[in-house]
């Protein structure tokens, strides 16, 4: 168990994002009703709720996903810290955020290329050349990743030669290599085993003290798990926000707790 | 406490059934108590030994709810208020074990305080109340638990202190009659021994409101004042 | 069940009879198809090499034509026939694999885009002669470059251009989504997601799809025919490389010159069995010619594969 030091008051935390009064429309439909949520700077804050109430949706607004896809609209704002720039502003340009936040995604997608080459993917399109430089970097998303010791001896290979648990922890170190201010984690471990599934979560513990995560998971008992704070989400709706100990323990909506005890029907 | 259904109507039976199996223990435990005491009033030694013989079903139901309540947490991983249920459960069949192991200790003594003919009318008068009293706290106890009542379970805390008032002058002419009738003392010992046994039962019933409260609200009473359980509990 | 389940399992067991005579049936039509187009194929290459095979001398390789069958040879004809797929191929790939490239990736989805499209898949069914008559029209008379290799190089190139478009189309279309959106999310630009993923990973398709329209143009008679290539010449094309400065020369283009399929059709048109013979080892070296093309874009493909999986 956590030591007993009583937890802090939100208002002295620092927010590394937040969102305010966020609405999001695919073309007519609405999918975000007014989100204003904050998120804590290396804290790890999880988005919990049914399919379909809008966490993955809320997530890639964060990097500005929506963008490459016709139809979309953001209405809102999602500041950033710690400069208060407006991730969603027309003015801001979406390759920027995405240079500053790194998604991981559900289904593990390594490049068709060699395990070196997916990790240094992001830093050669920020333009750095020198080989040793590249090693080095290299070298140290993949220990982040705790992936190192088991491909340090065949960084040319195919990164498809991977086990799924072992492509989903290249795929959080090629996000690391460019040192994200922040994570964006889409059901990383969905599609894994139970046991890749527990080395991911140790690996976002490990993390947290480094970099800002906000993870959307559909698997309760893992935000539960893994997270500071949760937020839970119902069609749209942002319904609860709290540290995750109490949203889990004594949640205050009576939405919150039937979908946590699992009365949702 | 939340009535509304689980998706998975198997997890709602394996709680409908702790609950049960506590509200059953209760009663068995209740109705130990009283055949003690009245063991103890009317002398009848068949009574006595039929709750010393009994004791061994209380004990059997503590193990059993304890171990529905570990599978329970392990099969379903229980969260909120389910999680809270199963804890305070836990806790409740402990006190309810202790109260019948006082109706025990005092069910073993009646012979002996009885055939020393000791006891006058009047403390045996007055210990019957005192344990009535009790039982009804522990009755009330067990009642609010069936219907999640907040508020029931506050008055039971209030009430406790009442009794306790009352034992210590029970307690306190024994005391006196120790005193003057030194040769006594071995039966006046034992007389005591039923009437803290008395206090401890009232004890046990608060606690078991403590623990409803701990089930209802998330909130642990457990060694706070009468005056902060009504303000934490009453606000949000 | 209160029925009795050995007379259910004897109508299943039929019924199960019943479909895998079926399935043999289909089976072994199958195989009589693929028979009669294998043997037929077989039979007519057979005709073909017992008819020809005796005149792939190195003389053949190295003659002109000539009135004496015995003499005549391929040489115009197969440098013509790689000048021109070499012309062919610089036109089309690089023109096609950026249209499709566009299409695919750049053009919005609008009503626009999508006539462009449905013309573009059309125009590879329009005959080919059509596209003679367009080039003779503007290439030779309104551009003035004559019935040279360049005007047949384009023709051909706008002849195959629908296929390599298509072909550039389709495979880039079977890159995943999720490897365009790792790239993005990595903060790549648009150009940089297709440079460094969807054109390395379309590759293998695009390279079918030039060598599918490659093959096809080869043996084009008609459109080289309706702009003037000549079946009789004694001459090669102008070398590319000179003694003198600059060094490389681009007059070939502008030469007349003569093709594989041209020098086929001209022999077959001959009464003398000699020069029918001619006409089977020209055929030969034909089909020898595509084979070697394709064997190259299986090479090139292997190459390239061997570094993708999904």
């Amino acid at each position: 168990m956590a030591s007993k030091a009583p937890k802090p008051d939100l208002a002295t935390l620092q927010k590394k994002a937040e969102a305010r009064a966020l609405n999001f429309f695919y073309g007519k439909k609405q999918a975000l009703k007014n989100i204003t949520l904050p998120v804590f700077d290396r804290r790890v804050t999880a988005l919990i709720g049914p399919s379909g109430c809008g966490k993955s949706t809320f997530l890639r607004c964060f990097n500005r996903m929506h963008d490459l896809y016709p139809g979309n609209r953001y209405d809102g704002e999602i500041r950033f810290f710690p400069d208060d720039l407006n991730l969603l502003g027309a003015d801001v340009d979406p390759i920027e955020v995405r240079m500053r936040l790194a998604m991981v995604f559900q289904k593990p997608n390594p490049f068709p290329k060699s395990i070196f080459e997916n990790v240094a993917y992001g830093l050669r399109i920020r333009g750095v050349k020198q080989r040793s430089l590249l090693m080095d970097k290299v070298e140290e998303a993949l220990s982040s990743a705790a992936l190192w010791n088991e491909v340090k001896d065949r960084l040319d290979e195919q990164a498809n030669n991977l086990s799924g648990g072992q492509q989903q922890r290249l795929c959080i170190a090629r996000a690391l290599a460019s040192e994200p201010e922040m994570l964006l984690f889409d059901e990383p471990t969905s599609a894994l085993d139970p046991i890749a599934t527990a080395s991911i979560e140790e690996l976002i513990h490990q993390l947290k003290d480094k970099v800002t995560i906000l993870i959307v998971t559909h698997n309760m008992q893992q935000a539960a798990r893994v997270s500071d704070f949760t937020a839970y989400m119902y069609l749209g709706d942002l319904i609860e926000f709290g540290w995750t100990d109490d949203v889990f323990f004594r949640p205050t909506n009576k939405q919150t707790e039937d979908y946590i005890t699992g009365r949702f029907g | 406490m939340n009535t509304s259904e689980h998706i998975s109507k198997q997890y709602d039976a394996d709680l409908a059934a702790l609950r049960s199996r506590v509200v059953e223990m209760g009663g068995v435990v209740e109705e130990q108590f009283r055949f003690a005491v009245d063991a103890l009033s009317s002398g009848r030694s068949d009574l006595a030994e039929q709750v010393v013989a009994n004791d061994r079903r209380v004990n059997e139901f503590e193990v059993e709810i304890d171990h529905d309540c570990a599978h329970l947490i392990a099969k379903r991983q229980p969260t909120a208020s389910d999680l809270r249920m199963v804890l305070g459960v836990s806790k409740m069949v402990t006190d309810l074990e202790r109260i019948g192991d006082k109706a025990r200790k005092i069910a073993r003594l009646s012979a002996a305080i009885r055939s020393s003919g000791v006891p006058d009318a009047r403390w045996l008068e007055e210990t019957h109340r005192v344990a009535d009293l009790a039982r009804g706290l522990l009755r009330d106890a067990l009642n609010a638990f069936v219907r999640g009542e907040l508020d029931e379970a506050i008055a039971v805390i209030r009430a406790a202190q009442g009794i306790g008032r009352l034992v210590n002058a029970i307690s306190g002419e024994l005391v006196r009659q120790i005193t003057q009738n030194p040769s006594q003392v071995a039966v006046l010992l034992d007389m005591m021994a039923v009437t803290k046994a008395v206090d401890r039962v009232a004890d046990h019933a608060a606690n078991l409101a403590e623990h409803l409260i701990y089930i209802i609200k998330g909130t642990d009473v457990r060694h706070a004042t009468l005056d902060q359980i009504e303000r934490e509990t009453l606000q949000r | 069940m209160n029925s009795t389940p050995t007379r259910d399992l004897v109508q299943v067991r039929s019924m199960i009879a019943a479909h895998k005579r079926r399935d043999i049936a289909f089976a072994v039509l199958g195989f009589a198809a693929l028979t009669l187009c294998f043997v037929t194929f077989v039979a007519l290459f057979v005709d073909m090499l017992v008819d020809g095979a005796s005149r792939l001398t190195a003389d053949f390789f190295t003659s002109f034509a000539s009135r004496r069958a015995g003499q005549a040879g391929i040489l115009a004809a197969w440098v013509g026939t790689f000048l021109l797929m070499l012309v062919t191929a610089a036109v089309a790939v690089p023109i096609g694999v950026a249209s499709g490239l566009y299409l695919e990736e750049y053009a919005p989805r609008n009503r626009f885009t999508a006539i462009i499209e449905i013309n573009i898949n059309n125009l590879a069914g329009v005959p080919s002669i059509v596209y003679g008559l367009l080039a003779l029209g503007m290439f030779v008379h309104t551009f003035g470059l004559g019935a040279s290799v360049l005007t047949a190089g384009l023709t051909l190139g706008l002849l195959i251009l629908p296929i390599v478009i298509v072909a550039t189309r389709e495979s880039i279309r079977a890159v995943p989504g999720m490897i365009r959106e790792a790239a993005y999310a990595l903060g790549a630009t648009r150009w940089q997601m297709v440079r460094h993923h969807v054109l390395p990973y379309s590759m293998p398709g695009i390279l079918t799809g030039v060598i599918i329209g490659l093959s096809r143009a080869i043996g084009e008679t008609a459109p080289i025919v309706t702009i003037g290539a000549v079946t009789f010449i004694a001459f090669l094309p102008p070398a590319p490389l000179t003694a003198a400065p600059p060094f490389v020369s681009f007059e070939w283009l502008l030469s007349p010159f003569t093709a594989m399929p041209i020098q086929i059709f001209n022999w077959t048109s001959r009464p003398e069995v000699a020069f029918q013979q001619n006409a089977s080892a020209a055929a030969l070296v034909l089909v020898g010619m595509t084979l070697l093309m394709n064997a190259i874009a299986i090479w090139l493909r292997y190459r390239l594969r061997r570094n993708l999986k999904w």
